[in-house]
């Protein structure tokens, strides 16, 4: 029986001892578990790398912008002005008096 | 064969390794909102509040623009008096400050303090999107470009 290498694999046959199997195994099969944590790692890279959220930049600085931009402080005045004093006149009333 | 044999091996181990690492699509963090509140946002907010408004007059009559890079500049600092110049150059640096600081904290804020430079560009592209007709901005080659 030749496996995928072109090589003679006789301890992948029933029977044989678990020894032969673990032996066969770090022989024919253990190149599998590198390949695979290759392959995690290059494909869970490729999307995370240089991911950015355009959209929700986009969102957050125009909310900054509306709350750098809104405020006109020019406009209003600092302090209330100051009250200016009324002199009191004494309410002539008419003189209902006869 | 052999090589046929090889070959779907791989593919069998590529796509275990695709299925256990999550595609692309799943991998990448959902799109969800940027976070923009923290108590050091909220103030440089206020202080460029309160910074705009005295620049908005130097920049509609010309003499700042916005730059490519999220901040503001002098577009013509020799064609102004040397005191006025001097007052402008001031408060453009502290409003640099200010925007330099508000682009870092919200990339930290965000866990991504390596976002610094996209939120830049983003805060570029919008204010300039925003200014007003007549406006300046500064193109990454160093142009001049009124807004029409």
């Amino acid at each position: 029986m030749q496996n995928f290498t072109g090589r003679t694999c006789h301890a992948s046959k029933a029977g044989r001892s678990l020894g032969a199997k673990i032996t066969h195994m770090y022989r024919y099969r253990l190149w599998q578990v590198p390949a695979i944590l290759v392959t995690m790692v290059i494909i869970g890279g490729c999307g995370t790398i240089n991911f950015f959220p355009q959209k929700a930049a986009e969102k957050a600085a125009d909310q900054v912008l509306d709350e750098i931009t809104a405020a006109r402080p020019k406009t209003a005045p600092a302090e209330p002005p100051p009250a200016v004093a009324v002199p009191e006149v004494a309410e002539k009333r008419p003189d209902k008096s006869p | 064969m052999m090589k046929r044999n090889i070959l779907c091996r791989f593919l069998l181990l590529a796509a275990t390794g695709w299925l256990l690492a999550g595609p692309p699509a799943t991998a990448a963090p959902v799109e969800t909102e940027l976070t923009i509140k923290s108590a050091s946002i909220d103030a440089i907010a206020k202080s460029l509040s309160l910074r705009y408004s005295m620049l908005t007059e130097h920049f509609e009559s010309g003499q700042i623009g916005f730059t490519h890079d999220g901040l503001i500049a002098l577009r013509e600092p020799g064609a102004l008096p040397q005191a006025d110049r001097a007052a402008l150059e001031l408060l453009v640096s502290e409003d640099n400050k200010d925007r330099g600081t508000m682009y870092r904290e919200i990339a930290r804020i965000n866990g991504r303090p390596d976002w610094e430079s996209n939120l830049r560009g983003v805060f570029a592209q919008r204010w300039i999107s925003r200014a007003p007709h007549g406006w300046y901005y500064r193109e990454s080659g160093g142009r001049w470009v009124r807004k029409p």
